[in-house]
């Protein structure tokens, strides 16, 4: 401790308050570490102090630690209470720790620029413990596998702290290899031995970023210090030395280093998505045929080595008769030989709407061979799969029917341009109508009852019509030719008078006749009618004996005619 | 002097008409250049002039359609096919709606009898039904007259008059179901996505009971002051606000 300085400030002495701020030395390597203290005396609490304009050029590598003195003096007491930061330098050159300005018991103070001077670090391999950090390429792709190691080499004999590796901005990490507890093996570097352990390797992909830089860790060492006073004092024998060791503390820093990032040669294949490395992709499905509506898997398997994990594979593009849900993602991974490689495989569930053969399209892909500098792509074979009949008993397992997903695929049709007419909300133009229509029929209905009922009009009824008929269907009956003419005549009497006289049956004799038109008509007609009736029946029995046979049928329509005229 | 003024309604009226036909072609036009917002305006408008048809409802679904707004699609939809229930393209874009629809209750299939009967009572109006009852009506009572006066014969037309009978009776059996049904209960859609369905009309975390989403008809049981209380399909009753839902015709 012969090169400490102190720089004093006496800021304040209102009221026996004084503040002091300083620093352990002024003169420094950028390993070094800078004690700073903040003393206050004469106040009742710590003071309240903003280090943020600090950190522009330093690190604070612990702090603040408290200490409270008291002190009585001729029966008055003073009591100092100092606030310590360890802070280490960013850069070399010439740096200040700028204005710190606080509050202690409601007043505020500011103290000033310390100009604190920083060499650099004086020939870091002849040290006896240094830290580098091994970068296998300085020249990467984005996406290509950059491994850096830190490494810790040491002649002498010295105990880390805990430390954290550093943020890799810009870079995708993976860890390859965090020691639990370091473990050192001999190397010689430059005829000179050292010990040499890793403290942590690590796989950097380059994201694309405006800058790439492999940050320096920094880790605190106690290092063991040489004693070059040996005291002969039977005390303090050289035996009993190593036990009590003395040590300071030592920060140490490996190398920043830049990596430049090459870029992709020109032109670049539509279906890269990112992919450096070597690459492999295959596609299976769990089935060679399959039923409507029953789930099958598609699986695709990506295996390589290279930034996987990084990138994807092209969408794929499933045909519309297959409902294919979002996949299921595994990634293994594997470290061997400092490369990351592993298998990432999409696991899909489709699930065909349609029967027939389905084509699940080709999965191909590019990625950019680092090595061999040029892109390659990797494909596999579009897969037929047939697709059987949906048996009927399969209850669907999604909430879809086959129809609405047809449906889905489907769009609106266009919109109707036709200007039909306008009806306003709320009133309907067709209820007038029916009403009127309702009226209309009723009225319908009565009419004929009214008729009947009020003027007195007899509507015919269906027998009357059948006794008004009855000569036409007489004389319609006549004129059917039969073989028996008197068999004709008598029959189409018979009828008439039936259906003139409503009765049931035409199964009627002359007796009956007479009896039945008795005094409805003259005496006259009525005996020329039965005579024609009993000449009928004769002549029925004796065909072809009677004279009036031509005559018969001409007789009887008229004598029919006569009595209609009469009834 | 009321002479004048119903001459003068009806001037009017027949005015609106006018110009809501002028801009349903305006907003057809928008259509066509792929405007849709503007489109979606100009229709609402006409409906807010008092006028409506078919055409109307079914252009502004597609308009809301191409704007994602499903459940004011389905609404425009509902409402056309109210007014024109055999309209091919009306039910192939309700079906289009109805499978981008997020909820669906699975029903039950309804006995073949009750299936066809309801298929039948959708696919005519209200006005269709009764008019032809009615005709029908007429018709039979012509024929009656006819035959009363013996100009038919009765025995000719006897079954032809009973089968007449059974349509009519039928047919006005069916139109006074749909108008009982259409004044019993009114029916609406949920037009926002996400809507909490609460026990009662006030909002309470744990009172919530199901949450439906655009698109879903539903039956309006009554409202109290901003709240509807709906009955879903499968007979979930729920509290819901007024805003997340519209009404159809």
């Amino acid at each position: 401790m012969t090169n400490i300085f102190r720089i004093l400030f006496l800021l304040s002495t209102i009221l026996g308050q004084s503040i002091q701020i300083s620093v352990d030395r002024n003169q420094i390597t950028i390993n070094d570490l800078i004690t700073l203290s903040i003393e206050v005396s004469g106040t009742n609490s710590f003071p309240d102090v903003n280090m943020d304009p600090i950190k522009n050029e330093f690190i604070i590598v612990s702090g603040p630690g408290q200490q409270t003195n008291v002190q009585w003096i001729n029966g008055k007491m003073t009591s100092t209470r100092t606030l310590t930061w360890t802070i280490s330098p960013k850069r070399e050159g010439t740096l200040f720790i700028p204005v710190i300005s606080g509050k202690v018991d409601g007043k505020s103070f500011r103290g000033k620029k310390i100009k604190i001077v920083v060499s650099k670090n004086s020939d870091n391999k002849n040290n006896d413990v240094f830290l580098v950090a091994e970068v296998d390429k300085d020249k990467a792709y984005l996406g290509q596998q950059i491994t850096v190691s830190y490494k810790l080499y040491k002649r002498i004999n010295i105990s880390i702290e805990p430390f954290q590796m550093p943020e890799f901005q810009g870079f995708w990490v993976e860890h390859l290899f965090s020691p639990k507890r370091l473990q050192y093996r001999n190397v010689n570097l430059k005829g000179v031995k050292y010990q040499v352990a890793s403290l942590g390797q690590m796989a950097l992909f380059p994201l694309s970023a405006e800058k790439h830089i492999i940050p320096s860790l920094k880790i605190q060492a106690q290092v063991e210090l040489k004693k070059n006073k040996r005291r002969h004092d039977p005390f303090f024998d050289p035996f009993f030395d190593s036990f009590f060791k003395e040590t300071s503390t030592k920060y140490l820093v490996s190398d920043r280093q830049e990596i430049s990032i090459l870029p992709f040669p020109d032109p670049r294949p539509f279906d890269f998505s990112g992919a450096v490395g070597i690459f492999k992709v295959k596609s299976i499905t769990d089935r060679d045929t399959a039923r409507v509506n029953e789930g099958f898997t598609f699986t695709i398997t990506m295996q390589g080595s290279g930034n996987l994990g990084l990138f994807s594979i092209p969408e794929i593009k499933f045909p519309d008769q297959l409902e294919a849900f979002p996949p299921t993602e595994n990634f293994n991974k594997d470290v061997f030989r400092d490369a990351i490689s592993g298998t990432q495989t999409w696991e899909y569930i489709l699930i065909p709407r349609v029967s027939g053969i389905i084509t699940i399209p080709r999965i191909q892909m590019s990625y950019f061979h680092p090595d061999k500098k040029k892109w390659v792509r990797t494909k596999t074979d579009p897969i037929d799969i047939p697709i059987l009949p949906d048996k009927k008993s399969i209850i669907e397992s999604s909430g879809f029917t086959k129809k609405e997903v047809e449906l889905i695929g489907q769009d609106i049709r266009f919109i109707h341009n036709s200007i039909s007419g306008f009806n306003q909300i709320g009133k309907s133009k067709s209820f007038v109508l029916v009403l009127i229509i309702y009226i209309l029929s009723i009225l319908i209905f009565i009419f004929p009852i009214f008729l009947s009922k009020v003027i007195g009009y007899r509507i015919s009824t269906q027998e009357s019509r059948r006794s008004r008929s009855a000569l036409k269907i007489a004389l319609k009956e006549l004129k059917k030719s039969n073989d028996d003419p008197f068999e004709t005549a008598s029959g189409a009497i018979y009828l008439y008078l039936k259906n003139k006289f409503l009765l049931s049956s035409r199964n009627l004799d002359p007796s009956i006749v007479e009896n039945l038109l008795g005094f409805r008509i003259n005496e006259e007609i009525s005996e020329e009618l039965i005579d024609l009736l009993k000449d009928c029946d004769a002549g029925r029995f004796a065909p072809g004996a009677l004279e009036r046979e031509p005559k018969i049928l001409t007789d009887t329509k008229v004598i029919l005619k006569k009595i209609d005229q009469q009834l | 002097m009321k002479n004048k003024i119903i001459f003068f309604i009806m001037i009017f009226s027949s005015l609106c008409a006018q110009v809501a036909e002028q801009l349903f072609s305006d907003g057809n036009e928008k259509m066509r250049e792929g405007n849709y917002v503007d489109a979606i305006q100009i229709y609402e408008s006409i409906l807010e002039l008092g006028f409506e048809n078919g055409d109307l409802y079914y252009n502004l679904g597609n308009a809301y359609y191409r704007k994602y707004s499903i459940g004011l699609a389905a609404w425009a939809y509902y409402n056309a096919l109210s007014i024109n229930p055999r309209d091919k393209d009306i039910i192939h874009n309700l079906k289009v709606v109805q499978a981008k629809q997020v909820d669906r209750i699975e029903m039950p299939e309804p006995f073949f009898l009750l299936d066809i009967y309801r298929k039948l009572k959708d696919s005519f109006t209200f006005r269709e039904i009764i008019l032809l009852g009615s005709s029908l009506l007429f018709v039979k009572a012509l024929l009656a007259f006819f035959i009363q006066f013996g100009w038919f014969r009765y025995s000719i037309y006897k079954h032809i008059i009973t089968i007449m009978i059974i349509i009519t009776l039928a047919m006005h059996g069916i139109a006074a179901d749909k108008y009982f049904q259409k004044i019993r209960s009114d029916f609406g859609i949920i037009t926002s996505n996400g809507v909490n369905a609460h026990s009662g009309p006030y909002f309470e975390e744990n009172t919530i009971l199901f949450q439906i989403n655009e698109g879903m008809r539903v039956e309006i049981k009554q409202i109290q002051d901003k709240w509807i209380e709906i009955i879903l399909v499968d007979g979930k009753k729920g509290w819901i606000p007024l805003e997340s839902m519209r009404y159809l015709r």
